[in-house]
């Protein structure tokens, strides 16, 4: 039995939950509220206005112009998950931290203690309101497997409960449309689509040769969910592995969709991973990009260093040579992302040699420094100013890798 | 809406056993002693590699938001909230 928790507007109701004057009101967790930017939550409210996540902030606006625009807080949303996470694992050690507000949890053994998987679940939420607060809410999906399990959450929002027992797949499968399952984007949709293939169980009914045809070994994969299996196993925390890569990647709002304002992201982002990596006392040899252009089309492409870097600059120039010889940046750059492997101790890592890099070190070290005292945006290159509408905007994502470890740590 | 201070008060606060960081139950602030009447939310602060705690509470009927800095064991009003848009 796993069960799929998900919580419900989490940064929006956060916020609501430290300030009670934001309750029932319709409010948007955003970048900063004063320049363009993207909305990274809305509250419950604001999701009547079809205020949606991944808008602009003036998109949001024109819905409702009384919406609220608060900025993120990135500290308080890591608190709050490291605590939900520690109220779960005192039910059962099999907890899965999928993203900053999902988490999956296998508690076959452990429900029939709470008088079975519907008592179970409603212990979690009655333990979460008493415990994070009453705006915490969280919808919890039942189901033999993680697949099932996050479908049937999407069922109980917000704030219900929904299990799909066994014998309810096959109706489950033949109303399911494929988007709704995270992994077949609209890309994949579409072409399904074309195949006629509309609903889980049309895939399910599909050949699975053909599907390997056309789709190669995700074709497989797809077959598997038609049939409502799920092959990924629930990953609990203290499995989480080491860091193997450090880096940051993020959708551009539409004002920074051109090549320069790519570029600008770029290199903001470059910041970020090397600032990342000397606060983990880690430098990488490779250099990895990935951009997204309006068709959804991708391009990635990787280059090994001679040694290991934890230099913004370094990086940024490497990933800027990678991206001009695999054709420059895409005239509407949608997203852009960079990332550092084949990590190893900093220490480990040749000192450099020449005065000018030398003066480089020295340099970062000491923006390390007045960063440390006087927080990330205290200083900035003029070239990444335009970047601060990012600032806040996704605040806390992608963070659930860390705060997992950090669990797993503190279990040591 | 929300009105930064970052003023030093004294607070009286309680450190259960059960629980990971005080709990404040009086604050006196500009020569005033006020009760918590609730605490909304807390949560953790890392800045300039020190941990604060943060604390979003209803004092004396206002909102307010207080830090602890556990280093020197000094409370901050970082800010209330004022009606004034």
């Amino acid at each position: 039995m796993v069960f799929h928790i998900d919580m419900d507007s989490y940064f929006a109701s956060v916020e609501q939950q430290a300030r009670p004057y934001l309750r029932g009101k319709p409010i948007v967790v955003s970048g900063r509220p004063d320049i363009f930017s993207v909305v990274a939550a809305a509250s419950k409210e604001a999701k009547r206005y079809g205020i949606r996540s991944g808008m602009t902030t003036w998109e949001a606006q024109k819905l409702c112009p009384h919406v609220i625009f608060v900025p993120g807080d990135p500290d308080k949303y890591e608190t709050l998950t490291r605590r939900f996470l520690d109220i779960l694992i005192r039910y059962t050690p099999m907890v899965e931290l999928y993203s900053i507000d999902e988490v999956f949890l296998e508690a076959s053994q452990e429900a029939p203690r709470y008088g079975g998987p519907l008592a179970l679940a409603q212990a979690i939420q009655q333990d979460f309101r008493q415990e994070l607060g009453e705006c915490l809410t969280c919808s919890i999906g039942l189901a033999p497997n993680k697949l099932l399990a996050k479908l049937a959450s999407e069922k109980a929002k917000p704030g219900g409960i929904h299990w799909i027992r066994p014998d309810q797949v096959p109706a489950v499968l033949a109303h399911t449309p494929v988007e709704a399952v995270t992994g077949i984007g609209p890309r994949i949709a579409k072409r399904l689509a074309h195949m006629g293939i509309w609903t889980l169980a049309d895939l399910g009914r599909f050949p699975e040769p053909y599907l390997r045809r056309v789709f190669g070994v995700y074709g497989a994969v797809l077959a598997l969910w038609g049939r409502g299996v799920d092959p990924t196993p629930l990953r609990p925390y203290w499995q989480e592995e080491e860091v193997k890569s450090v880096g940051h990647s993020h959708a551009l709002p539409h004002g920074l969709r051109h090549p320069e304002g790519a570029r600008a992201v770029l290199l903001y982002l470059c910041e970020k991973t090397a600032r990342r990596l000397r606060a983990k006392g880690l430098a990488g040899r490779v250099v990895h990009y990935a951009l997204r252009d309006e068709h959804m089309g991708v391009s990635t492409a990787q280059h090994a260093l001679d040694s290991p870097t934890d230099n913004a600059d370094t990086i940024f120039q490497t990933a800027l040579d990678l991206i001009h010889a695999h054709g420059g940046f895409p005239p509407q750059t949608t997203l852009v992302g960079v990332r550092v492997g084949a990590l190893q101790p900093q220490k480990e890592a040749p000192r450099p040699l020449f005065p000018q890099d030398q003066r480089r070190e020295r340099l970062q070290q000491a923006l390390d420094r007045i960063r440390d005292r006087y927080g990330e945006e205290a200083i900035l290159r003029g070239t990444t100013y335009t970047c601060q509408v990012l600032v806040g905007a996704t605040g806390g994502m992608g963070k659930q890798k860390e705060i997992a470890l950090a669990r797993k740590g503190a279990d040591r | 809406m929300r009105q930064p201070l970052g003023e030093p008060v004294e607070v009286e606060a309680r450190f259960p056993p059960e629980r990971a960081y005080p709990v404040p139950r009086w604050v006196r602030w500009r020569g005033q002693r006020e009760p918590v009447e609730a605490v909304h939310l807390v949560h953790e602060r890392w800045e300039a590699g020190a941990r604060s705690l943060i604390y979003a509470l209803t004092v004396g009927g206002r909102w307010v938001e207080l830090r602890f800095d556990p280093h020197r064991a000094r409370w901050y009003l970082d800010a209330v909230h004022s009606e004034e848009p």
